[in-house]
């Protein structure tokens, strides 16, 4: 086992917590959506929740970072998703997605799970960011990484699952704009995770928690 | 050193400051923007209870943002957790609307403020509030974590917008001929109301205090309050 890797028998309670409501919560939302939306948008949704999970697991996990370092890109690229969540609102993405994808996914389903819960969740998180939480961590990275997996399908993939010439699909325009402060906020998180890993390679842990801000 | 290089000075805030986010000049002259756009959106789109809504949460975040915090030093956000908590009960609130028919009641109350084209729908709505509204807080919440002198007013703004439409859900009925009973609303309401009204009690108390503001008054004036209430009850 190599350093990365979490040993959970010594992370504090709060900690252990968090990943106990991840690991819940993920089959629960997943589970909702696949009755809704079917398997394309639980495996997007789901997919990057899992892997969020699993980089939060293997980088981040012990030591949350600093506020500054991800906050105004988590709460930029949040604005920016609700914007790109209205455009396709607008053009019934639910409608031509349970269409190319043979579900039932009505309009009412869509606001219930992508407008108001979803985001609700992610606004919440800034707080536990804020406050360096491990949830809040979690969130960050589920959230910046399901943008980075989720948003190119709007271009790469659900204009071909209709057929005919390639053509707008609800949301196009709007796809990439949340995809530029999330790229930027998984960097920080890592450079972030690097640079808290070389402190405690180079000094005892206990004066490394001490250098921690 | 200026002051927006300084966050702990206890300085007044320069009218040009060092730079385009720390200028009160600039911050005064975006929050007009915002404010004379907002009204004249909710004026021609959202027909008159929304507009007189709206008109109230500007006026009262304008006004308590130029008697408090508007001439603060920049420093750490003091309501930014009130901010967030105010943004996640608005969406409850906006789900309990959406979900029982805010918009179609609100135009059945009131058939004579909504001429034709004038009013949202239900679709509308969510398409409003929930997410192009949402999204412009979280941008003012941006401002307002940054210590921007623009993000003052977007704390303002925004509790007064939370304390604002949640009041409303029970005095629409109020001015009606019918009896009308409660509005989609009604239920969640007192969330945004409590987290905004904490927030603004954060803002006076925590980030408002400083030698020139009237916050800094009514704070010694309050206390002074509490004093002589205390003699008295002995």
């Amino acid at each position: 086992m190599t350093s990365s890797q979490p040993n959970v028998a010594s992370l504090d309670r709060e900690t252990r917590l968090s990943v106990a409501i991840v690991a819940v919560f993920i089959p629960t939302y997943a589970t909702i959506l696949y009755l809704q939306a079917g398997l394309l948008v639980v495996g997007i949704v789901a997919g990057s929740m899992v892997a969020g999970f699993a980089i939060w697991l293997r980088t981040t996990l012990r030591r949350p970072p600093a506020a500054a370092a991800i906050l105004p890109a988590y709460l930029l690229a949040l604005a920016l998703f609700l914007l790109h969540v209205l455009e396709e609102y607008a053009f019934d993405f639910a409608g031509r997605i349970a269409a190319a994808a043979h579900v039932q996914w009505t309009d009412a389903q869509f606001v219930e799970v992508i407008v108001l819960l979803g985001p609700a969740i992610w606004v919440a998180g800034a707080v536990a960011i804020y406050h360096r939480h491990p949830l809040g961590n979690f969130i960050a990275w589920f959230f910046f990484v399901g943008m980075i997996i989720g948003e190119p399908t709007h271009m790469l993939v659900f204009p071909f699952m209709e057929g005919g010439r390639y053509h707008y699909f609800p949301g196009m325009w709007s796809a990439l704009a949340p995809m530029v402060p999330a790229a930027y906020g998984i960097w920080r998180m890592l450079a972030d995770d690097r640079g808290a890993r070389g402190v405690v390679r180079l000094t005892p842990p206990r004066a490394a928690e001490a250098d921690a801000p | 050193m200026t002051a927006a290089r300084s966050p702990h000075s206890n300085r007044v805030q320069p009218l040009l400051g060092s730079s385009m986010y720390a200028s009160r000049l600039f911050a005064i002259t975006l929050a007009v923007a915002v404010v004379v756009t907002l009204g004249l959106a909710a004026y021609t789109h959202g027909g008159t209870p929304q507009f007189v809504t709206v008109a109230v949460a500007c006026v009262v975040g304008f006004a308590s943002w130029i008697a408090t915090t508007y001439r603060r030093p920049p420093s750490r956000p003091a309501a930014l957790d009130l901010y967030v908590a105010t943004l996640v009960a608005l969406t409850v609130l906006y789900a309990e609307q959406w979900s029982r028919g805010f918009s179609s009641r609100l135009m059945q109350l009131y058939p004579a403020a909504y001429s034709t084209g004038v009013g949202l729908t239900d679709h509308a709505f969510v398409a409003v509030f929930p997410l192009a509204g949402s999204a412009l807080l979280l941008l003012g919440g941006l401002t307002y974590y940054h210590g921007a002198a623009f993000g003052r007013f977007a704390a303002w703004f925004t509790f007064a917008w939370g304390a604002t439409t949640a009041l409303a859900v029970y005095l629409y009925p109020l001015f009606t001929r019918e009896p009308a009973g409660l509005m989609p609303g009604a239920i969640s309401a007192p969330l945004p109301l409590v987290t905004s009204l904490l927030g603004m009690r954060a803002l006076i108390r925590r980030e408002g205090v400083g030698p020139a503001t009237y916050a800094a008054r009514l704070d010694r004036e309050l206390d002074r309050a509490l004093v002589k209430a205390r003699r008295v009850a002995r």
